[in-house]
């Protein structure tokens, strides 16, 4: 599906936008960069509810038992060995004891706005918008391990090589703006786990497809800024020759890909142009920055909420936020408070926000580990911390199509397996899509002679999610 | 509205491919071409091969099954009667409980789908094998109307194509044009001034083939075939994963672009990178082209599921030998039958035994396969000259010494027999002369009493008469705290008398098994390791504190039978470790791994007799009986000479008269001498320094990653579902039944191979000559490069591919020959312009009635931006590269965390700056950023064809990236200095022949200069601003120019090389 594919579709599009009077259509012709590529046509099958996405990842897996998942038993049991019947045949990543022992929370539990959404103290700005989160109890996924589970929820496969979520969307649905990437990434937390290229990756798609990191320091984009010397006007008058050198050569050759040679050269202009002003956060009103709790010139997860909502304002259809270091496999009473506080603030006030905006309806935001944290804890002490858990762990959604308050799925009383309404990676993957409008088993991609899907031959849309 | 613009394009479009399509079928109903596409898209899935997934018992595949009836009373084909055919019937049903596909597929056949069905029922509904499972037949190419076109077979069967469907071949491309073209395909390079006016003016017939034959030899060659076999290969510098460790990979690609130089025959090409280790005789090489199967990803860590990563691998090697050789997607087969083609999952099993007998070898961070020590050439040559002087020398001293004799008994008769001595000082002494300690750290030793009852006892046990052992009981023994040496440990030596019964005792520790506590232990039985032989010797040492990585060796001489021995251990930096007892070396000794370069220093203190266990207490492995004068050098020394002091026997026998002596004293007192001896004793040092030499050549040892075979195979299972944990039935090697049998003798990896590159094989040559293909025409014959299956793309021109293979199989397999016919026929030298016209008959060019146009790949764009300033460093092969990178790209994806993996970017020597882009330092995870935003894949998993996509990213590396801007400013350079005339109308000129290969014309020489002109006066007036500019890079020469100006034509260079004539093969 690159251009060596597609020069129909190229000449077909100039055909239909034409050419103005000062040569290209160059505004349409940026669109063709950003437009949806795929023919399916789901989004007449369903009305999307929500246009876009705020994707926040808790890269290392936050503990479900000490946020969402209430389970006072394992207060009671705190210090006992875990039921052998539970973990029999299990494998841990890092636990080595064969008798591991629960863990009780440390953090107390209470019930929150109408919808009485259990939330620990971990997560009081959280707790104060519950009313808008649909909470999902019951996430399993397939392996302990970080990158395979990271690679599960992003692409729905354990394995590298599959496109992830963005890298769909960007296919199927393209860009709403015309001078900006359709799928941006935006990191922070501590580095002790890698994020991975592959985690945006666009798999076995056009490479366009995948993700753009902004970049954490330095350039927001990478190349994005002018060479030294070299001032916005120069770089215009540059581009306008180059337009009118490779305008010629299409004339002259007539291949498609030149006009595409030139909406790639004006829209790397426009960015030029947007991006500077569009990560400069401190230009936002003093009480919005308040709200989110920004650090200016920080690498803050508060900085890439604020900058998420701004990304949206500007058509880019899905931002997936990392926030690493969840990986508390010891002192998880310091640690995971520290990092509910660099994160609890902000995504309470990046709902407010756009729900002031008006936005929140067409948004939708999902929020999610790879995977959760056992009720059992690794080590002892004060400094005791938890292991991966993929059994069973807790995911929320908010915003766009999404029925505020609602509270799905258990998992058992010790909080080890995902129990009722199970829901497996695939299902949540197969809800976020259908909110942008899009049938899950209808967004495919031929590759080496098979239809592939982001949900694979799974995923069922978890209804009682929806509006 | 983007929905509704989509819809007229989608419409649009089909109405064009439709009258595509009608003009590429002119003949009648083709089983393979037309029905098996259709019936494997729509029926396959649930009626076809894969019994597991089968619906109704009904089965389209296969001939006779078809027309069975069924259950239902119903036939689904009854040919020569479309209308009774249940087939027909179903497919254009109006009732959704009928038809078929379902309605949940969301699949319809289309009318002309079902006409041709009902054709093919019609003419008899005959069934054929699938055409890429037969072998290629020779046949002669056709005739054609215009025989003056055709310069060679290819062209006959192009042009009898192009002539049925009544289109044109485009007239040949500009000698200009097909220069640069030629220079891009064969070696990736933009051809020089002087080569395209060379080639412009020679008007001699030979002139193109005397190129294409003077571009395949050149060095280069080697490197463009390499770089689109490695993307297939997925050659890359890192492990993959969240380690991403790096991973000595280079020596492999090195042997891929040689393989290309050398034109290697594609069935050895073959052969030795997937068994090359199996051949007799292996050589080096050999072994290192086996790094094929060893670019898989690896997981590294403290990783409880190494055997699912291990069993990846395998995968990964499947699904590469399937994409590569076979154009099959074998991977489908991994968790269930393949839903398409005719191979079960317990083929895909038989095929897996074959690729799981390699060792998988080291723990948690350590993991790895085999590798192979290669030492560079230079190196190899010393190491025979260092090994020839060692043996010259060893001769010498056999031979024997006829003056020995001599200088023994003048030394006999001196006064004072000298006593051997080690040549330098210990660390420290413990246990002798009465005191605890004497050395280093005396201060800090005592005796630590387990049982205060238990006092030790000094005594004066022969052979001490004067420097008393101590004896051990109950667990006591010596700690020596603070035991921290200035220096690093690299070479080690542990001597001591002991006199015990035990099996399993401790002589001196610094170690614990604990993370972060090891270091070295020297003792008896192993601390009682299953694989550790009680009552003998014993040694480990780590490089690390936090996971072991260094050596064990295991003596074989018994010391624990109740008498003195004199015990001794040394280790050589980075090389071996060895035991003595009484002097003499073991030579049984068992030696695994090899000692540390420098031994980590653990945290806990020394004990002496005794050693840790999971605690900071010494005391577990305690010694009982004697103990005496341990020392601890940071030296290799002669352990005889350790013994020193303590010789009371030569002392007795030297002071008996000489008749008196026994033959053992005087054998031992011979002996002795031997060791003193000066004149043997400078020949010894010379062979220890040469041994020293030859040593650290090793150190410069590169480590290839290379393939192995275990003696005993792996007993291979089927995984249900493709889960590890979930074995299913045994399985053995084997191919699937579809092809031709294995052949006789021991199904193997080399048995494997041989079978893939046979002559007769119908997929390797059809998927080798169509990859190729596909690197001259942008498309193979076959679309889908890597799926030449029942869902792969029937090909463009079936007759003219397999006329290429069986031309490729009788030439020998030869990769040059198959190049030069393409290059040098009429199809792939016609012009690369599109004319309306031809995209509205044949948009996709899929009869080949104009050659391909294309963007050029990543590191062809970054090695065209240097080489116009010449800067590129065009030397071939060598260790990856590290170019200039953003500061901190990797620092904020990662961290040192990881353990030993962090990479630090360090931007390489400025030689190595400028080297071709398939030389940098391919970083799975983070790829450079250059390589990555034009398309250069992460290399994670096979790839067979690169996408090619036009991004603002791309736009904005081209622009901005310092590497690029450097490049412009290079170009500016030359162009001011080397410009045969300096207005700015040559050199404008100049640099177009430079980046383009022609000249500007008028229009464009007056918009450029207008460009030049306001860019000046701007950094006239801005002098800051060319400063800035014209630093950008390190590369600076000596300016000749004016900064404004200087400044001025490198926005000009930087224009003209980001053109899309610059960037793209026409």
């Amino acid at each position: 599906m690159d251009l060596r594919d597609k020069p129909l579709e190229a000449m077909t599009r100039r055909a239909f936008f034409g050419r103005g009077a000062t040569g290209l259509g160059v505004a349409a012709l940026a669109s063709m960069l950003n437009a949806k590529e795929s023919a399916f046509e789901a989004s007449v099958h369903f009305p999307p509810r929500a246009k876009r996405v705020i994707y926040l990842f808790m890269s290392g897996g936050p503990s479900h038992v000490d946020t969402f998942d209430y389970k006072p038993l394992l207060q009671k049991h705190d210090g006992q060995p875990m039921p052998k019947e539970i973990i029999k045949n299990h494998q841990f990543a890092m636990i080595k004891s064969d008798n591991p022992l629960v863990k009780g929370s440390p953090w107390k539990f209470s019930q929150h706005g109408q919808s009485g959404q259990w939330i620990s103290e971990l997560l009081p700005h959280t707790a104060a918008v519950a009313d808008h989160l649909a909470v999902v109890r019951s996430m399993y996924t397939e392996t302990f391990n970080h990158d395979p589970a990271v690679s599960m929820m992003t692409s729905g496969d354990v394995r590298p090589g599959r496109p992830s979520l963005g890298a769909w969307l960007s296919y199927g649905m393209g860009s709403e703006g015309q001078d900006l990437p359709a799928f941006v990434v935006l990191a922070s937390g501590t580095v002790l786990q890698p994020l991975l290229d592959f985690y945006w990756g666009p798999g076995f798609l056009p490479t366009r497809h995948q993700g753009v990191q902004f970049r954490r320091s330095g350039e927001p984009v990478l190349y994005v800024t002018n060479p030294a010397g070299v001032d916005s006007a120069t770089r215009r008058e540059q581009i306008d020759l180059l337009n009118w050198m490779n305008e010629r050569r299409f004339d002259a050759i007539g291949d498609p890909e030149i006009e595409t040679r030139i909406a790639q050269y004006e829209m790397a202009f426009k960015m030029q142009m947007s991006v500077p002003e569009l990560t400069d956060v401190t230009t936002e009103p003093k009480y919005i920055q308040q709200m989110y709790g920004t650090k200016p010139g920080k690498n803050a997860f508060s900085n890439n909420c604020l900058l998420a909502r701004r990304l949206i304002e500007r058509g880019v259809r899905f931002v997936q936020l990392f926030h690493t270091g969840w990986d508390q496999h010891g002192n998880l009473v310091k640690e995971h408070q520290r990092q509910c506080r660099e994160v609890d603030q902000p995504i309470a006030a990046l709902i407010r926000d756009l729900d002031q905006r008006g936005l929140l309806d067409e948004t939708l935001i999902v929020c999610t580990g790879e995977f959760g944290r056992t009720p059992m804890a690794q080590g002892g002490g004060d400094k005791f911390g938890r292991d991966h858990h993929p059994h069973g762990f807790t995911s929320w959604l908010a915003g766009g199509g999404i029925r505020g308050g609602v509270s799905y799925g258990q998992t058992d009383e010790f909080g080890y397996f995902a129990q009722e309404q199970r829901t497996h990676v695939h299902d949540l993957n197969a809800t976020i899509l259908h909110c942008l409008g899009v049938d899950h088993e209808q967004l495919t991609y031929r590759f080496q002679g098979r239809d592939f899907r982001l949900t694979d031959v799974h995923g069922n849309v978890i209804k009682p999610l929806l509006t | 509205m983007v929905v509704q613009s989509l819809k007229i394009l989608v419409v649009m479009m089909s109405v064009m491919l439709v009258g595509s399509l009608s003009m590429a079928a002119p003949d009648a109903v083709d089983f393979n071409r037309d029905i098996r596409p259709i019936l494997s898209n729509y029926c396959f899935k649930c009626h076809g091969f894969d019994e597991t997934a089968r619906v109704h018992d009904l089965r389209l595949d296969d001939a006779k099954a078809a027309l069975v009836e069924l259950s239902s009373g119903e036939r689904a084909i009854v040919p020569g009667d479309p209308e009774m055919s249940g087939l027909i019937d179903r497919v254009t049903s109006a009732d959704p409980e009928l038809r078929m596909p379902p309605p949940e597929t969301n699949q319809q056949l289309s009318q002309e789908q079902v006409k041709l069905l009902r054709d093919w029922i019609a003419s008899g509904a005959k069934y054929e094998k699938h055409w890429s499972y037969v072998s290629p037949k020779r046949i002669d190419p056709p005739s054609v109307n215009q025989p003056a076109w055709p310069r060679n077979e290819i062209d006959q069967f192009v042009l009898a194509r192009l002539e049925k469907a009544g289109l044109q071949p485009s007239r040949e491309a500009s000698r200009r044009k097909l220069i640069r073209r030629l220079y891009f395909d064969l070696i990736g390079l933009v051809p020089g001034i002087e080569e395209v006016n060379e080639f412009v003016s020679d008007n001699s017939p030979s002139a193109y083939q005397r190129l294409v034959d003077r571009l395949l030899e050149s060095p280069h060659y080697g490197e463009r075939m390499a770089q689109n076999w490695l993307d297939a290969a997925r050659y890359a510098d890192t492990t993959g994963y969240a380690a991403d460790a790096p991973r000595t990979q280079w020596l492999y690609r090195d042997w891929v672009i040689r393989a290309f130089n050398e034109n290697k025959p594609f069935d050895q090409f073959t052969i030795e990178q997937i068994a090359g280790d199996m051949l007799p005789n292996a050589t080096v090489n050999d072994r290192i082209a086996t790094g094929f199967y060893r670019q898989s990803t690896q997981a590294l860590g403290n990783n409880p599921r190494k055997e699912e990563f291990r069993i990846k691998g395998v995968v990964d090697r499947l699904m590469t030998t399937g994409r590569v050789w076979m154009g099959l997607t074998l991977e489908c087969a991994e968790c269930h039958n393949h839903k398409y083609d005719p191979i079960t999952q317990r083929e895909y099993y038989q095929l897996f035994a074959i690729f799981n007998n390699v060792p998988h070898l080291g723990e948690t961070f350590g993991v790895h396969g085999p590798r192979l020590k290669v030492l560079p050439t230079e190196h190899r040559q010393r190491r025979v000259v260092i090994r020839s002087t060692i043996d010259e020398l060893e001769g010498k001293l056999e031979q024997g010494d006829t003056k020995l004799a001599e200088r023994q008994l003048r030394w006999e008769q001196s006064a004072n027999p000298q006593i051997v001595k080690p040549n330098r000082s210990p660390l420290g002494i413990w246990i002798a002369a009465g005191k605890i300690g004497t050395g280093q750290w005396e201060g800090s030793s005592r005796l630590v009493k387990q049982d205060e009852t238990a006092a030790p006892d000094w005594l004066s046990d022969e052979p001490f008469k004067n420097a008393a052992a101590l004896k051990l009981a109950h667990g006591n023994h010596v700690r020596v705290t603070g035991w921290k040496p200035d220096e690093k440990i690299r070479d080690l030596t542990v001597s001591a008398w002991i006199k015990t019964d035990d099996n399993v005792a401790d002589i001196v520790s610094n170690y614990d098994w604990r993370p972060g506590k090891r270091s070295f232990v020297f003792g008896i039985g192993g601390e009682g390791e299953p694989n550790a032989p009680p009552g003998r010797l014993f040694a480990w040492s780590s490089a690390k504190t936090d996971q072991f990585s260094g050596v064990e060796i295991y003596g074989s001489q018994r010391v624990n039978d109740g008498r003195w021995h004199h015990v001794a251990l040394t280790m050589h930096s980075g090389g071996a470790a060895q035991l003595f007892v009484d002097g003499l070396l073991d030579s049984d000794a068992k030696m695994i791994g090899s000692c540390p370069d420098a031994i980590a220093i653990s945290p806990r203190d020394l004990a002496i007799g005794a050693g840790f266990k999971s605690s900071a207490d010494s005391g577990a492995f305690p010694l009982e009986g004697q103990l005496s004068h341990v020392q601890i050098f940071d030296a290799v020394v002669d352990p005889y000479a350790t013994m020193g002091g303590f010789l009371p026997s030569i002392k007795a026998a030297l002071e008996q008269p000489k008749h008196q002596r026994t033959p053992q004293q005087v054998q031992a007192i011979a002996d002795y001498y031997l060791r003193i001896d000066p004149e043997r004793n400078q020949i010894l040092k010379r062979i220890a320094s040469l041994h020293e030499q030859d040593r650290q050549l090793d150190a410069d040892a590169i480590e290839a990653q290379v393939m192995e075979e275990m003696a005993t195979p792996r007993e291979t299972y089927l995984l249900v579902r493709g889960d590890f944990f979930n074995q299913g039935e045994r399985v053995h090697p084997d191919v699937p039944s579809i092809f031709p049998a294995l052949g006789e003798g021991p199904k193997d990896r080399l048995a494997f191979a041989k079978w893939l590159v046979a002559d007769d094989h119908p997929l390797t040559a059809r998927v080798t000559v169509n990859r190729i293909w596909q690197q001259f025409f942008a498309h193979g014959l076959v679309r889908t490069d890597a799926d030449f299956g029942y869902q792969g793309e029937w090909p463009t021109h079936p007759r003219l591919l397999d006329w290429l293979s069986t031309e490729f199989v009788e030439n020998g397999w030869n990769g040059k020959e198959l190049v030069r016919l393409i290059v040098m026929s009429s199809t792939y030298r016609q012009d690369s312009s599109i004319s309306n016209l031809a995209l509205e008959r044949d948009p996709e060019n899929r009869l080949l009635a104009r050659a391909a146009r294309f963007r050029l790949p990543a590191e062809q764009i970054r090695d065209a931006m240097l080489s116009a300033g010449n800067l590129l460093d065009r030397r071939v092969g060598g260790p990856s590269v590290f170019p200039v990178q953003p500061d901190g790209l990797y620092g904020e994806r990662t961290t040192a965390a990881m353990g030993p993996f962090e990479i630090n970017w360090e931007t390489s020597v400025p030689e190595d700056r400028y080297r071709r882009g398939m030389y940098i330092f391919w970083k799975r995870t983070i790829l450079y950023p250059s390589l990555k935003a034009f398309d250069a894949p992460a290399r994670d998993v096979c790839r067979t064809r690169r996408s090619i996509t036009n991004t603002p990213m791309q736009a904005l590396v081209a622009l901005n990236d310092p590497v690029f801007v450097e490049g412009a400013r290079a170009l500016a350079e030359r162009v001011l200095k080397d410009s045969p005339q300096s207005d700015f109308g040559s050199q404008l000129a100049f640099a177009f022949r430079i980046v383009l290969g022609r000249n500007p014309d008028s229009q464009e020489k007056r918009r450029f200069q207008e460009f030049y002109q306001r860019r000046k006066e701007h950094f006239l007036e801005n002098q800051a601003a060319a400063e800035g500019l014209l630093k950008i890079g390190v590369a600076a020469g000596g300016r000749l120019e004016s900064n404004a100006n200087l400044a001025a034509w490198t926005l000009v260079a930087s224009t003209i090389q980001n053109l899309d004539e610059a960037i793209t093969r026409e």
